[in-house]
């Protein structure tokens, strides 16, 4: 592997007042990876996104971005090699999906310029993976709830990042959209070499798409590694408390997860 | 692929030029009516022309000392009103904000009832100057008590800022009223302060709301794109290069001292803020690279006729407070009520 480090994080700790989030993590990043994010509801997975988008900053440890101490960064700069897909967003006003599209270039067009050309192309580009080209002159208001999400990809996508945080952006989408969202994210890793770290409850998805598994737990880095390793029922039953059984696709070499509901 | 917004363009010069016709057109208007060909023939003599003599000699003393400060004071407060309306509404994420959410409009009436009171109680300063004086420093400190309780973190949270501003806005309105029984049967001054009014307004009072409100009408629409991006969360603004805390922070100081500046002027004048940028999203859409300059020529326009209205067409004057709130809540029910039925398809 030449792979080059992204992420490099230390000891990284992070509490809202008095309640620990995020405990010692330590991990690294590589680029041309497609990492999953999992772990049960309130184990740390959006705010340990938070810290690496520099959203949040840590109380202790460090993140280094490139080599760099990532609070070093001036935040346009930062725009232009990281984007982050949230989880929540707010959507009040009438913007159509084409200017909301069209902020993504926020970082490469000056003040009091227009658009260039090249940010056009990016726009339409970005609306054409997501699939959502049609949709460009609609009100985001008046969309659907996978539709807006999709625009917010588009949006990052326009961003041209080497680097895409996505926070849980499937958990609100049709099996359908969630995988063709997930097959958009693996073509630009694999085609463009760029690095997707995505926070994922679905964790088919995460054994399909991803190659890297990170596995918080109460602020905690639980286990990492190859998805295909780190999967287990153990695993499992430990952090959601539920029987699975696992086993491996014959074609894909994937392993799908069956759950034992009753 | 063009974008949306360049298709509104032509709005910015119509309304300009609507506003520039209606400046002239309503300087001739009242007790002694001077027609438009006569009202340029002076305007032009301010750049150095002598006035023919076939006009009445009072006539620009009327139209530069009395009515001119009057129409340009009027035009400026309904700008700077609409204008740091449409900020507060992107920035606080809710379209139903105005510039008064943070209170400033109950800080600048408790400013300027205490200035009232202390005349009342045979402190005798110019109060000419104290009122408005009183009213800023009342606003910007609501401003500072506001942002001091919604943030410890510096973190400006939308929704604990509104909160913020209704809990100081209600005990300040406590205030005022104890004022106002303090002041016994000289109450009426500080009620008809809080009315509103542009009744005697002077070349002093257009030129603070060109210190003030000008420049941050610029300075507000220098940052159209980060106000766009702003309404759609910290996190989205954030990861898009914007340092979000700071810039809210700035935007919101800058639209407050436009308010407050505005307020210190002419007393609370409601509706202008809140409405006028819901109707221009109506027509030009909610990018703000259009809405800010369209709001704030419309409040201009807007704010002019209302207090033409009182000035000349009513036979007393009415507090131009009222008159906007008499208008201008009716239009906003029209308003919802039409967005309501577009919406659910009624």
């Amino acid at each position: 592997m030449n792979a080059s480090s992204v992420y490099r994080v230390d000891n990284l700790s992070f509490s809202y007042g008095t309640i620990n989030c995020i405990k010692n993590v330590t991990l690294e990043l590589n680029s041309g990876c497609f990492y999953g994010l999992i772990g049960p509801n309130g184990s740390g997975k959006s705010t340990l996104l938070d810290l690496l988008s520099g959203h949040l900053f840590p109380d202790e440890g460090t993140i280094h971005f490139y080599d760099r101490d990532i609070r070093t960064y001036p935040r346009k700069q930062l725009a232009r090699k990281l984007s982050t897909v949230p989880q929540s967003f707010s959507l009040n006003f009438d913007y159509s999906v084409e200017e909301v599209v069209l902020m993504g270039r926020y970082p490469y067009i000056p003040r009091f310029a227009n658009p260039h050309d090249r940010d056009l192309l990016a726009v339409e580009k970005a609306l054409h993976s997501l699939d959502i080209f049609h949709l460009r002159s609609r009100k985001v208001t008046q969309l659907s709830g996978g539709e807006k999400q999709r625009v917010m990809i588009a949006r990052s996508l326009a961003q041209d990042t080497d680097i895409i945080l996505l926070d849980e952006v499937t958990s609100n989408l049709d099996v359908n959209h969630a995988v063709s969202i997930m097959k958009v994210m693996l073509d630009i890793v694999t085609r463009s070499q760029k690095t997707v770290l995505a926070a994922l409850h679905d964790l088919n998805i995460a054994s399909t798409f991803c190659d890297q598994l990170i596995v918080l737990r109460d602020g905690e880095i639980v286990d990492s590694g190859h998805a295909s390793k780190v999967l287990s029922e153990n695993l499992i039953l430990d952090l959601y408390q539920i029987q699975s059984t696992i086993s491996t696709d014959q074609k894909t070499e994937k392993k799908h997860i069956k759950y034992e509901y009753l | 692929m063009k974008s949306i917004t360049t298709y509104h363009f032509y709005w910015v010069p119509a309304l300009s030029a609507t506003l520039l016709f209606l400046i002239v057109f309503v300087a001739g208007l009242g007790y002694i009516a001077i027609k438009p060909s006569v009202i340029l023939e002076i305007l032009f003599s301010l750049t150095g022309q002598n006035v023919p003599d076939s006009i009445d000699p009072s006539f620009p003393f009327v139209i530069l000392e009395v009515r001119l400060p009057r129409i340009i004071t009027a035009s400026l407060v309904g700008g700077g009103l609409a204008v740091a309306g449409c900020v507060f509404q992107s920035l606080l994420q809710n379209p139903l904000a105005d510039p008064y959410t943070l209170g400033i409009s109950s800080g600048a009436a408790f400013g300027a009832s205490i200035a009232l009171f202390l005349n009342m109680i045979g402190i005798l300063l110019p109060t000419s100057y104290l009122i408005p004086l009183c009213a800023f420093i009342g606003g910007l400190a609501t401003l500072y008590a506001v942002f001091a309780l919604s943030a410890p973190s510096a973190r400006l949270s939308p929704n604990s800022l509104i909160l913020s501003g209704i809990i100081i806005s209600a005990i300040l309105s406590a205030g005022i009223s104890f004022i106002k029984f303090m002041a016994d049967e000289q109450v009426n001054a500080i009620i008809f302060w809080i009315m509103g009014s542009f009744i005697g307004k002077s070349w002093s009072d257009v030129f603070l709301l060109i210190v003030l409100v000008i420049p941050s009408a610029i300075f507000i629409y220098a940052h159209c794109r980060e106000l766009d991006i702003m309404t759609f969360g910290e996190r989205t603004s954030d990861s898009l290069g914007i340092d979000s805390r700071v810039v809210r922070k700035r935007l919101l100081i800058t639209s407050s001292l436009a308010t407050a500046a505005c307020v210190s002027v002419s007393g609370i004048i409601g509706f202008v803020g809140l409405i006028v940028p819901h109707l221009v999203r109506m027509i030009v859409g909610p990018g703000n690279k259009l809405l800010i300059p369209c709001s704030f020529l419309l409040g201009s326009i807007l704010m002019l006729g209302a207090d033409t209205v009182t000035r000349v067409v009513l036979p007393t004057e009415l507090p131009i407070g009222v008159l906007t709130a008499l208008i201008g809540g009716p239009v906003f029910c029209y308003i919802f009520r039409k967005t309501q039925q577009k919406r659910y398809g009624t």
